[in-house]
């Protein structure tokens, strides 16, 4: 059953695929000039302009060029910076390894953390604690990341002098970035697990569980965080967006050598095919962990995993 | 209850409060947002200017109300826009079902499996700059949700008992939809269209901060810290105050979403 | 109660440990510095290291560590030695000989001959190298024949033996000299190159320059190590090598600094009030008059610009001295005319000094008896904060005289293409000298053969502005040549094809443990041998 959903799933990816570049090409194509002084860039020598015409099929219709775009995509030639004139594609699978310990470290700070408070919170249903909790993810979801990016380094790397402001490295220059990345993430996840296992405290399976005496550890553990955390995974995996997309600015301001801060200065510098590069490698990311998500998913639920139906 | 109330009130209130200030701005005694001042460079926070002025002498109290306009403006105005696409493609392909629902769930899947800002940036970055292009970012992103939302209401609801009566009667379906099940599906968007609010605040500022949003001199929230973020160390002002009227707000159009949630009953996760 | 307690006590755990985490890494929040270098900023990484094809300063400053060229700039910014121990000129100024050092050597240790500047040289004007800066040496006899295909070699580069090189113009030309010490005119291992490829000059391993430093690693986008040579011919230098970390964002340069991670940074314009007023810092400022002019252009090639008048009624318009006493505080000196103060060796004639006094009320009767109340134009800008910032204000001070400006930012290159190709009316745009010559501010920007990329963006056409250049490029007498670009800038601040607003002043800032750090109004100039770093700071 699984494995048969697994398939089905990665069969989907492929127009999920071509319709991701698709896209990218429909905006390529949206700019003024002909898309191959799009990809090469005006700086870029007649050489070049000819041979990537040549590749993309310029001179035959739309759908060709799509056809030749697509084949450039899978050679690996995203196209040149306007700006570097380096390869995209190398540039991008340079950074990105950055970005992914970027994610996975505010990941790791994030979900604990939202966990923890979330599930505090619907224990304590009522209680001061939980107002508290409920405030402060309120209000780490109205912080923009931009702004808490400013503040955090200002309060910690300047006025505390804990750690270094900007670089790329070793844990020292990671934890600021991951912090400011997991605000918006860890209060997403406190109000969802806040509400999933409020709900599931409420089962009558819950209180027939207590009745018939078992330990309270056991309750907890095997039966509401089992069941609480199948819509919590779901979130995570959906939330990860969030990480790709408040990278772009927490990398810039920390100086964290990404995709994300490679996304920021190819805006600046409407360097399209760094734009276009880094929006289809992130979102390529982004599907795939979707993925990975989705069968974990329904690999946690019971239903599923023994009946093969989806909910 | 009286509770709960209060938590939609205020809110909605502060919010209200600031748009209409921002709107009623050309008859206040508020110093002019655009005006340039090369005597009163930098200045801090004091009694001629409570929010201090910018680096071109311009006062920050001023900008920050009047930027409200745009801000707030551009936030409702995509939240809208992006729940009237939604409702129709989802009221439509709820009802009508088989081919055309697949293919609009197929593209509400694609468009989903952008990240948010990325998909966001690409259309802005192509299109000129501006606010309307933010604006059409903004609602090209978010209608998706309301897509999936409205359809998963008319789903449960076609199969109802009143719906075959209508159908019984001669209704059209376009009666039946739009005079029978749409209603029903009002509270529902507009629980969303709360919830969804204080995300749009944050992506339009977000864009405006990464220079593409609204262009200069016009102040929104997200410019003026973008524009001012290299003085936060010789003063802070100029960033400190756009910055708290943009959590702030956000936090207000959050906590309206949350009440509205809890008061209708939408579980935090079923979007 | 159970679980609760428990939890209570694994989340305690764990703010324990965070609490000591900081305690761990308290004394990390410097970076691990490497003892005897100088740590010091890039904005961006630099294109390309290769001579023949930087146009940026950022890759111009990096060469000038890594490579020599036959003469240089002395701090009198006079020309002088450099790989060439002296020179001849003959009395036409065609002919230029010169005689070079022994014993200096590339990074593989070979030495410097004549034929290596003929075939560097070369290489600049060879079509395959695709040079931006081929207009260095298109004087030299032979050049146009060579990039044309029509000849193997530059005729005008003449290999005398091995230590004697000369070069033949075909029209005399005062610069030349001056313009043998820019970045392009340095010497690579050419027959290296050739044969392995263009990486040999960049590669780590490779580095060929023959300058105090070689190029120890690069990394894009984060940091570029130089390490010194032991025998650089001019002496070796003070610091062990020298560490370019790029750092795109102004903020986070400045909390480097002041966390002791870079010992010079140059003073971003919002921070300047700060160190300006901190009694600590202040005393650590240094400044260097730029050779540079920051000027407002104006499109004279169409309307309304093509008007002499409403040029005139822009350059009232607008208080430049008082925009750069407050929004630039003082951070330049006023402009009189396109040449830098220091370059200019003449005085400008008494009445043209304040021929367009700020006077918003003549400027918005001039734009009323032209009609032209209420125009709208382009004003094109590049997209950096401050020209934003200027942007803003020059456009409140045209309002007030009945001009409406809408801004439009661009990025850099689009910027350089639309106003090249002369798209907008208005531009703000700056010229900073290449060589200390009062010719690289009058020949490039106001030559009419010079409209568009070469540096004429105003598109201003002038026969007797154009003879008067001319007539001092060619006159190889000092009093002359100043007298012919006398009266050709005076013409030009007539005409007012641009509105000159300053020369920009850097200002940098130094760590205490800095002992000694010069700077220099040519980025050439700067060969970082002579900075010292004192014991490293507490």
């Amino acid at each position: 059953m699984i494995t048969r959903y697994i398939i089905k799933k990665l069969i989907l990816l492929v127009p999920l695929l071509l319709g991701i570049t698709f896209v990218s090409f429909a905006l390529l194509k949206a700019l003024p000039g002909d898309i191959a002084l799009s990809l090469a860039g005006e700086r870029a020598d007649q050489e070049t302009i000819e041979s990537i015409r040549k590749e993309l099929g310029a001179d035959k219709g739309v759908l060709n060029q799509y056809a030749g775009y697509l084949n450039m995509l899978a050679h690996g030639d995203f196209g040149r910076s306007y700006y570097t004139n380096r390869d995209v594609l190398t540039d991008i699978t340079l950074k990105f390894p950055n970005t992914m310990e970027l994610a996975f470290a505010a990941m790791a700070l994030a979900i604990p953390l939202g966990i923890i408070m979330g599930y505090a919170a619907a224990y304590k249903s009522g209680g001061p604690a939980e107002k508290i909790i409920d405030g402060l993810s309120l209000a780490g979801l109205s912080l923009p990341v931009f702004w808490s990016a400013i503040i955090i380094m200002i309060i910690f790397s300047l006025w505390l002098r804990l750690f270094p402001p900007s670089g790329t490295g070793n844990i020292r220059f990671l934890i600021l970035p991951a912090c400011t990345l997991s605000i918006p993430a860890a209060a997403t996840l406190v109000r969802v697990t806040r509400t999933a296992v409020a709900d599931v405290l409420g089962m009558p399976f819950i209180t027939t569980a207590i009745a018939k005496g078992l330990p309270l550890r056991r309750i907890h553990i095997h039966h509401v965080l089992k069941n609480a955390i199948i819509p919590v995974v779901t979130i995570i995996g959906l939330d990860f967006g969030s990480y790709l997309n408040g990278a772009v600015v927490t990398e810039t301001i920390f100086g964290w050598d990404g995709v994300g801060r490679f996304t920021m200065e190819g805006i600046i510098r409407r360097d399209y095919p760094v734009i276009m590069g880094c929006i289809i490698a992130g979102t390529v990311v982004f599907v795939i962990v979707n993925l990975f998500i989705d069968v974990l998913y329904h690999y946690l639920d019971p239903r599923i995993r023994l009946h093969g139906k989806e909910r | 209850m009286e509770k709960r109330d209060n938590k939609v009130v205020l809110p909605l209130f502060f919010v209200v409060f600031l748009f209409v200030l921002s709107l009623l701005f050309p008859l206040l005694p508020f110093h002019d947002p655009d005006k340039i001042n090369l005597d009163s460079l930098s200045r801090s926070p004091g009694m001629e200017h409570p929010f201090g002025t910018d680096s071109k002498g311009r006062d920050i109290f001023a900008r920050v109300i009047y930027g409200s306009k745009i801000s707030i403006g551009v936030a409702v105005a995509a939240a809208f826009v992006s729940a009237i696409i939604g409702f129709a493609v989802g009221l439509t392909a709820g009802y009508f079902g088989g081919a055309f629902d697949t293919v609009a769930m197929l593209i509400v899947d694609f468009v989903m499996s952008f990240p948010s800002l990325l998909l966001a940036i690409a259309i802005t970055v192509v299109l000129p700059p501006g606010i309307y292009t933010v604006m059409i970012a903004l609602a090209a992103v978010g209608w998706t949700s309301f897509a999936r939302l409205v359809r998963g209401r008319v789903l449960t609801l076609k199969d109802m008992a009143f719906v075959d009566a209508a159908r019984a009667v001669g209704c059209s379906d376009i009666r039946i939809m739009f005079v029978h099940l749409a209603p029903l599906c009002f509270q529902l968007a507009l629980v969303l269209t709360g919830i969804k609010l204080g995300g749009f605040l944050i992506t339009e500022a977000t864009l405006s901060f990464l220079g593409l949003g609204a262009q200069p001199p016009t102040a929104t929230w997200g410019s003026m810290i973008s524009a001012n973020r290299n003085y936060v160390l010789s003063a802070p002002w100029m960033v400190l105050y756009p910055g708290i009227a943009l959590s702030l707000t956000a936090f207000c159009f959050n906590l309206l979403g949350e009440s509205l949630k809890r008061k209708y009953g939408l579980k935090e996760y079923s979007i | 109660m159970h679980v609760w307690r428990k939890l209570r006590f694994c989340l305690s755990i764990g703010m324990v440990h965070l609490f000591c985490l900081p305690a761990l890494l308290a004394g990390c929040s410097s970076s691990n510095r490497i003892d005897g270098f100088f740590y010091c900023r890039l904005n961006a990484n630099p294109s390309t290291l290769d001579p023949a094809l930087i146009t940026d300063v950022a890759g111009a400053s990096v060469a000038a560590k890594l490579f020599n060229g036959l003469v240089r700039l002395n701090d009198n910014m006079s020309v002088s030695p450099d790989i060439a121990e002296r020179w001849q000129i003959s009395g036409d100024g065609l002919r230029y000989i010169f005689f070079l050092r022994r014993q200096v050597r590339f990074s593989n240790d070979r030495e410097v001959r004549a034929r290596d500047f003929k075939a560097s040289f070369e290489r600049v004007l060879n079509p395959r190298t695709k040079s931006p800066n081929v207009w260095i040496f298109d004087k030299v006899e032979g050049a146009e024949a060579y990039r044309k295909g029509l000849a193997g070699d530059v005729a005008g580069f003449l290999v005398i033996d091995d230590y004697t090189f000369g070069i033949k113009l075909k029209s005399p030309f005062s610069p030349f000299l001056s313009i043998l010490t820019t970045t392009p005119a340095y010497v690579v291992p050419a027959d290296e190159l050739s044969r392995s490829g263009n990486d040999f000059l960049t590669s780590a391993s490779g580095a060929g320059g023959t300058g105090p430093f070689r190029l120890k690693s690069w990394m894009p986008d984060r940091e570029l190590v130089l390490e010194r040579k032991e025998n650089y011919f001019d002496g070796r230098a003070k610091i062990s090598g020298i560490v370019y970390k790029m750092i795109p964002e102004d903020l986070t340069a400045v909390t480097e600094f002041e966390l002791g991670n870079l010992d010079v940074i140059s003073l971003p314009a919002q921070a300047y009030s700060k160190f300006r007023n901190d009694k600590k810092w202040s005393s650590r400022i240094i400044s260097i008059k730029g050779l540079n002019t920051y000027y407002l252009g104006m499109n004279t090639s169409r309307p309304p610009f093509d008007n002499v008048k409403t040029r005139e009624a822009v350059a009232c318009a607008i208080d430049t001295k008082k925009i750069l006493r407050t929004f630039y505080e003082n951070r330049g000196r006023p402009a009189a005319g396109p040449v830098p103060d220091l370059l200019r060796r003449w005085e400008i004639n008494p009445d043209l000094n304040n021929i367009y006094i700020f006077d918003p009320q003549k400027s918005g009767e001039i734009i009323k008896s032209e009609g032209l109340s209420g125009m709208r134009v382009s004003l094109y800008i590049t997209a950096d904060q401050d020209v934003v910032d200027l942007a803003e204000i020059i456009q409140s001070y045209l309002s007030k005289a009945g001009i409406e400006v809408v801004i439009r930012q661009l990025e850099w290159n689009a910027f350089k293409e639309a106003v090249n190709r002369g798209e907008p009316d208005l531009f703000w745009l700056s010229w900073w000298a290449d060589y200390p010559d009062p010719e690289d501010f009058l020949f490039p920007l106001f030559h009419s053969s010079n409209i568009g990329p070469a540096g004429n963006k105003t598109r201003y056409c002038n026969k007797a502005v154009d003879e008067l250049i001319e007539r001092g490029q060619f006159s190889l007498n000092k009093r002359d040549r100043n007298r012919y670009y006398k009266q050709a800038e005076e013409l030009i601040i007539k005409d007012v094809p641009w509105v000159s607003f300053w020369h920009k002043t850097d200002f940098l800032i130094k760590q205490p443990w800095v002992k000694e750090y010069k700077v220099y109004p040519i980025y050439t100039m700067d060969k970082g041998t002579e900075i010292i770093l004192g014991s490293a700071k507490t």
